[in-house]
């Protein structure tokens, strides 16, 4: 069976298969309603790789339109009330108009240019396919000339009697740039001796809308929408250039722009470098934003997203159904196995113990401690005495008071007390350490709800997931999606994907160069780090994975650092950050990827927060050397270990 | 570390093998090793052997279907239409006329007969179909070794094609039976051998004592390919739990048995010292052949025995199946 998950990135999908895998937010009016297509104010859609926006921007192009309505493309349009012309702007090498010579305002002159041409073959050839496959009336010898007529040149060729004609002449007009720019170094002849701009810049853009507005009585009401998609290929330059179209957009003409989250490079136009305003001249989204905080409705949008690729390979399945599929960690199991084995934490413990109490202690202190009914309470009663001895008390008598504590809970169960408030914050993690501690992989992260959480609002991510899943069932020659038998996907499986997708993930979004493996090691020893505390002996937080940090006092390497690791979703900023206590001011929060936090052990819920400082931060994000990471490593594990970093003593029972 | 380091340790390290046969089992080994038939083969290990076997595993290196065909494409073009096209020019003045160059190497190619070796069941026959294939040649050019003696037409090159040459001694043998054979009927005729992949020792071997007239190997295995060879390639990196000489005591002792049943099926009348000794020197593949490797057709004789036995005697459950159970001794 071909994997249903296979491709992953819209770009490698025909506009029929796009067609066939849209899948709409399912909220009212759905993307219609987030993208407002017929919306006169331009706006700037944002959002990590793998979000969806190519799939997104290009459903509301020309192409798609012609898809979704068939033959009924001329009332369909009428209805949508747009007419989409789509533009992937890395198709554009917008690189090579820089250099050779040539100063940046000429080059700027001839990009604008370039541009102006393409997006007008563009729009003229979904126009020219509308009139071939419909009874639009067009005067396209009117048409033509008026558009001609946009032009500041005199003496244009008269032999432009239809819009095939203007379409093939404003083709010739770029292959003449192409030809000027890819020659330079051989002809030796300035590109601005050769190329000749005919036509002011926005001149087309906006002047074609406006003459098959004006003309053409279908597009009275019509508003002419260009999405440019990859914004981010743009040098800073040429967004200023098309930022000051943004500025100056005249109706019928709309734009929607497609873009990394870090693919802004300017907010900039031409008049004298002011920067365009959010609110007044464009409003932004955040892709990323919406499908992370409605987490209910992405959860939604991604179970149909993958009931949609299912149903495209003869799978019919519902979503309870999907969800099912998916095979949870049992605890209880785990925890009834363990009963009857060996109790490591107590082994840890008393190894420790044994380097400073007599041995007659020990025994008692163990035996306050152990409690065989129940392993859960008991790794409990371990976490509550290391605490206990962090803040240096008896630890006979302190294991005394857990134990009658522990007999207490397990007797009548009540909401209070020390092992019911262990249990409200930490039972995940006691759960997980003990996983942990028997060499088991921890299995919190399987099941369907928990990879969609992981995903952190990118559906790639999730779709890769099922793409390793789907491969490694074909490995273990299992066919999950069998409708005569109900095999269930394995947890052990589901991990596996899991990592397969973070080794991806790691690669996919590593920076080129020197620098892609330093951030890398920045985020690595971050994750290295959470994961000391979260699985030491008295964790200073519980479901450790988020970070807090005050921005405003770190060094631009750092930022930058931060910067690029937000951007790049290695870090998730969460929307509220938090006051620091003793400073009264607000510091940023970040959580660790899902993905990331599988493969580290980390939690993938958001509860407590480890707040960095300065120096913490800088041992982790910028260290003077390994040795020193090392070391703030060794002196965190001595803080949240046993002894506690307190000098070796032996307590005797008369002590 | 916590108390269960080394048991942990082994964990990740098979966990870490078996992702990576997974992989190579997706990408390159073309599906034939998935999760069920890996633990079968697993399972003719002792515990403490199984870390070191999935190891070995990852280094075996297979040639599929793909790459057979290009190999195919190179032992046309780079052994033999290059060669005639050097010789055309070098008798005609150097000239680049190509369409008289076309012209010359059509007239060759008329005189050239492509034979498979032994009977149409065998690889090679498998090998000589997608030769024709992969190089858009006619079927008229194409005959097998006992068809030699019936051709009418007039041949000045014959090319035998072959998978895998480990010893070189069954080559040489053959050489010895078709050659003077050939010879017999096309005095003038030039013999041609290739391979796609063939053991160093083995070339030379065949290259000094064939009567072949032309010998050569798209792929080399020079003596890093051997397993337990103190250059060997395949523990160059291995992790530090690797231990080489304990994978190469435990595929003996399995290898061995297996290849007492093999000498068995070979030598049925010959006293069981003889048998033990022969399985002593083949228990790591036929002349000691000691290879990871195997093509999309089939693992030759010469790759460690612990991935191919394929016989009743031995209940041993192979990893890359040996289909063709001619031995070569």
């Amino acid at each position: 069976m071909i994997n249903p998950f296979n491709i992953t990135k819209a770009v490698d999908y025909s506009d029929e298969e796009l067609n066939k895998f849209w899948v709409d937010f399912p909220i009212e009016k759905g993307f219609k309603g987030i993208i407002k297509p017929t919306s006169e104010m331009p706006m700037i859609i944002l959002g990590s790789k793998g979000s969806g926006k190519t799939h997104i921007m290009k459903h509301f192009s020309f192409s798609m339109q012609f898809i979704r309505w068939k033959e009924k493309i001329k009332q369909g349009i009428l209805e949508d009330g747009y007419f989409g012309v789509y533009l992937r702007c890395s198709g554009l090498n917008g690189f090579k108009f820089s250099g050779r010579g040539e100063s940046e305002e000429i080059w700027q002159d001839i990009f604008s240019y370039y541009l102006e041409l393409w997006l007008s073959q563009l729009l003229l050839n979904n126009l020219i396919k509308l009139i071939e496959t419909t009874d639009v009336k067009i005067n396209e010898h009117l048409v033509t000339l008026e558009i001609l007529d946009l032009f500041d040149a005199q003496g244009l060729p008269n032999n432009i009697k239809s819009l095939t004609h203007l379409s093939k002449y404003l083709n010739d007009l770029q292959k003449e740039i192409d030809y000027s720019i890819n020659n330079r170094a051989f002809t030796n002849k300035r590109i601005s001796e050769d190329v000749k701009i005919l036509v002011s810049a926005g001149k087309l853009i906006f002047g074609i809308p406006e003459v098959l507005s004006k003309q053409v009585e279908m597009f009275k009401e019509i508003k002419f929408l260009y999405l440019l998609d990859e914004y981010e290929n743009f040098s800073p330059n040429q967004q200023k250039y098309f930022n000051t179209l943004i500025r100056e957009r005249k109706n019928p003409t709309c734009f929607k722009i497609g873009a990394r989250r870090y693919g802004i490079r300017t907010y900039e136009t031409l008049s004298a470098g002011e920067e365009i305003k959010i609110g007044s001249e464009f409003e932004e989204f955040d892709l990323d934003d919406i499908f992370r905080e409605q987490s209910k409705i992405y959860t939604e949008f991604i179970t149909n997203i993958c009931i949609k690729r299912l149903e495209n390979s003869d799978i019919q399945i519902s979503s309870s159904e999907l969800s099912n599929k998916f095979l949870k960690s049992d605890d209880e199991a785990f925890l009834k196995e363990l009963l009857n084995k060996e109790r490591k934490h107590i082994k840890l413990l008393s190894s420790k113990l044994s380097k400073i109490v007599d041995k007659s202690i020990l025994i008692r202190i163990i035996s306050n401690l152990t409690f065989k009914q129940d392993v859960f309470l008991e790794r409990i009663n371990i976490l509550l005495f290391y605490r206990e001895w962090n803040k240096k008390r008896n630890l006979l008598e302190a294991s005394e008071e857990i134990k009658l504590s522990c007999i207490e809970f397990f007797k009548h169960g009540k909401h209070e007390g020390k092992h019911y408030n262990v249990i409200d914050k930490h039972k995940r993690d006691i759960i997980d350490t003990l996983y942990r501690e028997n060499s088991h992989k921890i299995p919190t992260y399987a099941g369907f709800e928990n990879l969609i959480k992981i995903s952190n609002g990118i559906p790639r991510h999730f779709l890769i997931t099922m793409k390793h899943i789907f491969r490694w069932n074909e490995f273990y020659d299992v066919n999950i999606f069998d409708v005569k038998n109900d095999i269930k996907i394995s947890v052990d499986s589901q991990l596996n994907a899991l990592s397969d997708t973070t080794n991806w993930f790691i690669e996919d979004s590593r920076h080129p160069g020197k620098d892609g493996n330093k951030i890398k090691e920045c985020i690595f020893r971050l994750c290295d780090y959470l994961r000391e505390l979260r699985f030491s002996d008295i964790p200073p937080e519980c479901s450790i994975s988020t970070i807090s940090i005050q921005t405003k006092v770190l060094p631009k390497e750092i930022s930058n650092i931060l910067d690029f690791l937000e951007q790049y979703s290695y870090l998730i900023k969460l929307d509220t950050g938090r006051r620091d206590k003793n400073k009264n001011s607000r510091n940023v929060s970040f959580q660790i990827n899902g993905l990331l936090a599988s493969e580290w052990e980390l939690s993938i819920s958001r509860r407590g927060i480890v707040d960095l400082n300065f120096l913490e931060i800088k041992d982790i994000f910028y260290p003077d050397s390994e040795d020193i990471y090392k070391k703030f490593i060794f002196s965190t594990k001595s803080k949240y270990n046993a002894p506690f970093g307190f000098e070796k003593r032996t307590i005797s029972l008369f002590d | 570390m916590g108390f269960n380091s080394k048991k942990n340790m082994t964990q990740e390290l098979f966990s870490k093998f078996k992702k990576k046969i997974k992989f190579l089992n997706e990408t390159v080994w073309e599906n034939k090793a998935n999760n069920k038939k890996l633990n079968n083969w697993l399972n003719n290990f002792l515990e403490d052997e199984k870390i070191h076997a999935l190891y070995l595993l990852t280094q075996f290196i297979y040639i599929g279907d793909y790459q057979i065909k290009k190999m195919l494409v190179s032992i046309y073009r780079d052994f033999y239409k290059y060669s005639q096209i050097e010789k055309i020019r070098k008798s005609n003045n150097n000239t680049d006329n190509i369409e008289f160059i076309n012209i010359e190497f059509d007239k060759i190619l008329k005189k050239t007969r492509f034979v498979a070796l032994g009977n149409p069941s065998e690889s090679s026959s498998l090998l000589m179909y997608s030769f024709r294939q992969e190089n858009d040649l006619s079927k008229k050019y194409f005959i097998t070794d006992n068809d030699i003696t019936t051709c009418k037409d007039d041949i000045d090159e014959f090319i035998f094609i072959d998978d895998m040459c480990g010893s070189g001694t069954q080559a040489v043998l053959y050489s010895n039976k078709i050659v003077p054979l050939i010879k017999a009927y096309f005095p003038e005729a030039n013999i041609h051998y290739y391979m796609l992949a063939a053991t160093k020792e083995g070339k030379n071997y065949i290259k000094m004592n064939s009567l072949f007239d032309y010998v050569d190997s798209v792929m080399d295995l020079d003596n890093s390919f051997k397993c337990f060879d103190v250059n060997s390639r395949i523990f160059k990196n291995s992790d530090s739990c690797i231990d080489a000489n304990f994978i190469e005591s435990f595929c003996s002792k399995y290898g061995k048995d297996l290849m007492v049943s093999i000498a068995k099926i070979m030598f049925p009348n010959k006293p069981n010292s003889f048998i033990e000794d022969w399985a002593n020197s083949n228990k790591l593949g036929f002349g000691n052949g000691q290879l990871l490797l195997g093509f999309n057709h089939n693992t030759p004789d010469n790759s460690l025995p612990i991935l191919w036995y394929n016989e009743k005697d031995v209940n041993w459950n192979p990893i890359f199946i040996r289909k063709n159970k001619k031995y070569n001794d």
